[in-house]
């Protein structure tokens, strides 16, 4: 999978670092001083790395975790903070904002997740938290490689006055299947028709898969959120939003939905310029968006038509109090992050 | 295209005679005493330039410089499609390791410029024969491995790949340069007999130097491949010159102010992209459209928008 694997001076001597490593014994271990000296290079380029990711493992420094920006949703939480155990992630989505917010493409797993958990540990001191913590990669896509998710749940479940979300498009959940589901850990799962899936999500599983990964959560007692976000404005979107949406509600129950979030595709302005660069042949990404305070999304009439579509759809099968929209017109691409 | 920097002839040579490259005349002025050799060989689609620019890492950055400059340039001034730029750092080296025997190939993961004390990172995403290894660059000759206390950190010493690299790095992605020494001797001969590395600025033995090259030429040529195909598969710009000369006539025809004139050109990425292949056809009906007013330009530029952007 990784056939190179850089690891920081200071990594070296972490026990997660040695557990990764064992699990790549044929890849060329590359010691660097910084992370940044490999991952912060000019004129990178994402699609290319894309294609042979590799893989780099570092001690990250404080801060640790960082307030949510007052334009992401918060579920209605007051204390919002989102944490990056890893930069980047394995699935290649061509909407993905990552690829116009980093440098490069290639994974960065930070061994010193105790340092998060001290620095959590001092804000649960002050307030409770909510804390996203797959904000900037799809940690329960890798846990097979680092166990990033058993660990913050294992932390959770010590700290009641923590609320932890994990956003996800894997059909991973086996990996947690064996742990008590905590009542202060949500499962999100980012879910897409099934033609946008084989279109604009390379390498992620389908929507049955993670239909079912979600299915058995909700079985096993875990909170399951639901997002459709980003939404799509792609030939036919009514048609296929409408059969995903009876597909997610008839492989999992609406009872076992803890809620749902709705938004549609929004991303700042800078790193869609850049995105644009990375993909010169995106009809997605050359759209031409509408610009609202920096951040780039559908035409506002667009952007209303399809949350309304979406929201009456839904409301078949859930009551309204467990819709939450992302209000598009001023928020960054939150729902695209995982 | 593929640019490969040499110290000297003798490491050249072999690839010279395999591509059957001639050389070219250098428009003043050219730096110092660089020879440049160029071809279109058979089994690349794209021209190879083979640069010779002598030893040390600041002729190095000097000779590579120059090149690259010199392409893109050309490339500027040249109406067809530009042709992104491989480089490649060949010679030989040194190796304190005793386990790696001489005539091995290594292609540097990591290079380190030792009077710096800086490291840079070529990224290697492709698929290759070789041992892989960290280069060190000095400035001066290596005679023999350093008094105790004296670390080398490097797999393989040389005296160019750090200037090569820093040079490039100007220019190039990291993906796209490669830094190819063949391991010539261990650092161990005593002072009074001078290592390869000796050899290369005295340029004695040279074709013992060939010679280790050309062993490998067949795997350096595959490896130039690969990296020109794994380019030639990436996304070409969207739009063709000529398709972008129309968006642009269409914009001056249009009197389309500045936003405008972007929006158009946005619209026609994202019809492309979506597999629009008649984009020239859909936009020659106004091309010849006269406006007379910004109401006329407003109505023209919405129908434009409807034509590449429907519901």
């Amino acid at each position: 999978m990784f056939t190179h694997i850089y690891v920081e001076d200071e990594a070296k001597h972490y026990p997660l670092t040695r557990c990764v490593l064992e699990r790549f014994p044929h890849a060329v271990v590359i010691p660097i001083d910084r992370y940044l000296d490999v991952f912060g290079r000019p004129r990178q380029h994402f699609a290319a790395q894309k294609r042979a990711q590799q893989l780099i493992l570092a001690v990250k420094h404080p801060p640790f975790i960082y307030p949510g920006a007052p334009v992401c949703h918060d579920f209605g939480h007051r204390h919002f903070y989102y944490t990056s155990v890893a930069l980047n992630c394995l699935y290649n989505c061509e909407y993905c904002f990552l690829q116009g917010m980093f440098p490069s493409a290639h994974l960065v797993l930070f061994v010193n997740v105790e340092d998060y958990y001290g620095e959590a540990e001092r804000l649960l001191q002050r307030h409770p938290v909510y804390l996203s913590i797959s904000y900037e990669s799809d940690l329960l896509a890798m846990e097979r490689i680092v166990p990033y998710v058993r660990s913050w749940i294992d932390f959770a479940s010590r700290h009641p006055s923590l609320t932890v979300e994990v956003r996800t498009k894997s059909a991973g959940y086996q990996a947690l299947a064996s742990l008590r589901p905590p009542d202060n850990v949500i499962l999100a799962w980012t879910l897409s028709p099934e033609a946008v899936i084989r279109r604009h999500e390379p390498l992620t599983p389908s929507l049955a898969a993670r239909l079912k990964s979600a299915r058995q959560a909700a079985e096993d007692g875990w909170k399951v959120r639901l997002c459709f976000d980003p939404l799509l404005y792609v030939p036919g979107w009514r048609e296929l939003y409408r059969r995903c949406i009876e597909t997610t509600f008839a492989a999992i129950p609406p009872a076992g939905v803890h809620d749902i979030s709705i938004g549609v595709f929004r991303v700042p302005r800078e790193y869609l310029k850049t995105m644009r660069k990375q993909r010169p042949d995106s009809a997605l990404l050359h759209f031409p968006y509408e610009n609202r305070r920096g951040v780039l999304s559908y035409p506002a009439s667009v952007a209303a038509e399809m949350i309304r579509f979406v929201r009456e759809l839904m409301q078949h099968y859930v009551p309204a109090e467990k819709i939450f929209l992302l209000d598009e017109t001023d928020a960054p691409s939150a729902g695209d992050r995982a | 295209m593929m640019v490969i920097y040499t110290a000297l002839y003798h490491e050249a040579s072999p690839l010279i005679e395999h591509l059957r490259l001639h050389k070219a005349t250098l428009p003043a002025p050219a730096p110092g005493r660089l020879q440049w050799f160029t071809g279109t060989p058979d089994p690349f689609r794209r021209p190879v330039h083979l640069i010779i620019g002598g030893t040390g890492p600041l002729a190095a950055a000097v000779g590579t410089t120059y090149a690259i400059t010199r392409l893109l340039g050309d490339q500027q001034a040249d109406t067809g499609e530009p042709a992104p730029i491989i480089f490649l750092n060949l010679g030989v080296a040194g190796s304190p390791r005793t386990d790696w025997p001489t005539g091995v190939a290594v292609l540097c993961h990591k290079i380190i410029h030792r009077d710096a004390e800086r490291a840079y990172y070529p990224d290697i995403l492709i698929d290759h024969p070789f041992r892989e290894g960290v280069l060190e660059t000095f400035s001066h000759v290596v005679r023999k491995m350093p008094a105790p206390g004296v670390t080398v950190a490097g797999d393989v010493v040389d005296m160019e790949g750090a200037g090569c690299f820093a040079a490039a790095a100007a220019f190039l992605p990291p993906h796209r340069m490669f830094f190819l020494k063949i391991v010539a001797d261990h650092l161990d001969l005593s002072a009074d007999s001078p290592s390869l590395t000796d050899r290369k600025a005295s340029a004695l033995d040279g074709e013992a130097v060939s010679r280790l090259i050309a062993v490998h030429i067949p795997a350096i040529v595959q490896l130039l491949m690969q990296a020109e195909a794994a380019e030639t598969a990436r996304a070409a710009p969207l739009l063709s010159r000529e398709e972008e000369g129309c968006i642009h006539a269409l914009a001056e025809q249009l009197r389309l102010s500045v936003t405008m004139s972007f929006q158009l050109r946005q619209l026609c990425l994202h019809y492309k992209a979506g597999g629009g292949q008649d984009l020239p056809e859909r936009l020659r009906p106004w091309l010849t459209y006269p406006v007379k007013n910004k109401h006329e330009r407003n109505a023209v530029f919405a129908q434009i928008r409807r034509t590449l952007l429907p519901d």
